[in-house]
């Protein structure tokens, strides 16, 4: 569940990064012909994007695939190739993603509660004489502040300083308000849920940064709309004396122009220029914007295809194996595979690939026995095409065409019952057991005695041999191995990465 | 006497029994008004003198015995402390959940200064 959340916030970040680079790459064009307010909104909906899980509107191609794979054996190398590098992420991602749920409530609590805190304070402040046209602004007088601010979506507060001029006042309104009528605020509460929930992402921080410059940027101009030259001289002597009211050392740390400076030139600017955004502009714009949203959302959903094949035999696994401890509650059947118990009632799967237990994820389950139909008519699949994966014999475990490998399982449960009456060619070791079949294990019923049924899934291979013996017969590299069982059944444990990955018990 | 006193929680302490009291006091009578007989009187008369260096407290000598009475102001104290906080709050987290008219502490004189020029205010 934690895995499934994790994956879509992924997926989201991912959409909302696109976003990110389309808009900073498209920056010098879109500054000088769509405006400041169309930075903001675009900035805005960048964050909105990692909020909202649009691309599951795409159609996940990710069970087709894997559907469609089975006819044609060339495409089989794909898939296999990254179920086999995924299944050793599986359990890393059960960490990273437990990781990032620490990350985000860690963060969300420590804002919020400093702001719980924040707003306790300010509630002692005394309220102000100043009227606003909006009642349901409460003004305060707060002398911990040196610039005015506005907080509180709910109950929105104005916060002022001591002491500002009187004909400054107007101004100082004015800007505020726009914030208040544009719901500024509100969006900054959205931006700190972005920047909790992705603080993994370095470019929810930048996309923060834009949204911010935009928003007093734009904030300025709107509140200026309007104004004659004077008047918006007045404005911004407001500011700037508001700015120096406040007590401040005259050294710096830095001696290139300051962040600080550089955005209030920029508002400055954005003040003082009437060009006007003519109505064709305007419609490119919206298209621009629609088209990057468009196009973040699809990477979005093309990264959430590919995080869902990675993940899907994790899942595949797990969903088996909850669905196998409904099953094995049920008396087994005598005329096929049984299943084995291990001692913390972890059982191996095996069974799920038999029609009659198949479990309800079909989407996952159903394109093995035809897998298996493909593997029927190429019995030795040549190791080498196993080792194209990673060089290494193990890739073998991939579940594709080679009938060494796990895919095989599932054409071996019927198989192996008729080994008891008839005799079956389609894998080679098959002559052997029905050759050991009838040989007495007594040598290893003796030795094998206590341990009888307790291997677990995870099991290593030295534990495994320890319970239960040297196996009776291998395959390909120790992948699958054959154990004969003190009372005459066999055991047949496939390994992936020397670890038991499932196994069943064939009984006479 | 400077205006923004930093003292410390310990220091506080010292401050709140001469608060409470109102008069001028001994450090004998300090120490034994502190709760579990906290500190010993060593302790305690060198946090005053350290005050009284601060400006926090004034001291005065009648006799043998020194007297030490606060001069810090408890209002304003406390006033300075919820100041404080409210300004640590508020650059540290709470800022992202605000609209101001300005960012503080970013421009210096000539800063301002230079944009005066830049747009002829």
């Amino acid at each position: 569940m934690l895995i499934e959340i994790f994956k879509t916030v992924i997926a989201m970040s991912a959409a909302g990064t696109a976003a990110a680079l389309l808009l900073l790459a498209a920056k010098p064009i879109t500054k000088r012909h769509f405006g400041v307010k169309w930075q903001y909104y675009a900035w805005l909906a960048a964050i909105v994007l990692m909020l909202i899980p649009m691309f599951t509107l795409i159609e996940p191609k990710e069970t087709a695939d894997v559907l469609t794979a089975a006819p044609s054996a060339g495409q089989l190398q794909p898939i296999s190739e990254k179920h086999v590098r995924l299944s050793i992420d599986a359990e890393a991602l059960h960490y990273v993603s437990f990781v990032w749920l620490i990350g985000v409530l860690a963060l969300l609590t420590i804002r919020l509660v400093n702001y719980a805190r924040f707003a306790a304070l300010i509630s002692c402040c005394p309220d102000a004489d100043a009227a606003v046209s909006e009642k349901r602004i409460r003004v305060k007088i707060c002398g911990s502040i040196s610039s005015p601010l506005l907080i509180g979506v709910i109950s929105p507060i104005l916060l002022l300083p001591h002491n500002i001029p009187k004909n400054n006042m107007k101004y100082i309104l004015r800007h505020e308000l726009v914030h208040y009528r544009r719901k500024d605020v509100l969006f900054k509460w959205v931006t700190m849920l972005v920047c909790s929930i992705h603080w993994f992402n370095p470019f929810v921080y930048i996309i923060a940064l834009n949204i911010d410059e935009a928003c007093e940027i734009s904030c300025d101009e709107e509140a200026t709309k309007g104004m004659s030259v004077t008047e918006q001289k007045c404005y911004m002597n407001a500011v700037l004396e508001l700015m120096s009211a406040e007590k401040k050392k005259s050294c710096r740390l830095t001696t290139s122009m300051a962040s600080g400076k550089k955005l209030i030139i920029k508002r400055f600017a954005a003040i003082a220029d009437s060009r006007c955004i003519k109505r064709p502009m305007r419609v490119i714009s919206v298209l621009t914007g629609a088209l990057i949203a468009v196009t973040s959302i699809t990477a979005g959903g093309v990264f959430a295809e590919n995080a869902d094949i990675i993940t899907a035999p994790l899942q595949t696994k797990l969903q088996q194996e909850e669905a196998m401890t409904e099953i094995t509650d049920k008396e087994p059947h005598n005329d096929s595979a049984e299943l084995m118990y291990s001692d913390n009632n972890k059982e191996l799967t095996g069974i799920e690939d038999i029609p009659e237990y198949r479990t309800g994820n079909e989407a996952e389950t159903l394109p093995e026995p035809e897998l298996y139909k493909t593997a029927e008519g190429e019995t030795k699949k040549p190791i080498k095409e196993a080792s194209e994966h990673e060089g290494k014999d193990k890739t073998v475990r991939s579940e594709s065409k080679t009938d060494n490998g796990i895919g095989e399982a599932p054409e071996r449960i019927p198989e192996e019952y008729e080994l008891e009456g008839g005799s079956t060619e389609t894998d080679k070791e098959l002559p052997n057991e029905k050759a050991k079949d009838n040989a007495e294990d007594s040598a290893e019923a003796g030795r094998n005695e206590e341990k009888s049924a307790s291997v677990e899934i995870g099991a290593e291979r030295s534990e495994v041999h320890e319970a239960l013996g040297k196996p009776e017969s291998v395959t390909y590299e120790g992948v699958k191995e054959t154990y004969n069982m003190n009372d005459g059944s066999k055991v047949i444990l496939h390994y992936e990465e020397e670890r038991v990955y499932r196994g069943y018990r064939v009984v006479d | 006497m400077r205006k923004t006193t930093e003292i410390s929680s310990a220091e506080l302490e010292v401050m709140q029994v001469l608060w409470r009291a109102g008069r001028p006091m001994k450090i004998q009578e300090v120490c034994d008004t502190l709760a579990n007989n906290k500190w010993k009187y060593n302790t305690v008369g060198t946090l005053l003198l350290r005050m009284a260096e601060k400006g926090a407290v004034t001291s005065e000598k009648s006799g043998r015995t020194i007297y030490y009475t606060a001069v810090l102001d408890k209002d304003e104290y406390t006033d300075l402390q919820t100041k404080s906080l409210i300004s640590k709050l508020y650059n540290g987290s709470v800022k992202e959940l605000a609209v101001s008219l300005f960012k503080s502490k970013e421009m210096t004189k000539e800063d301002i200064d230079d944009i005066r020029k830049m747009f002829d205010l």
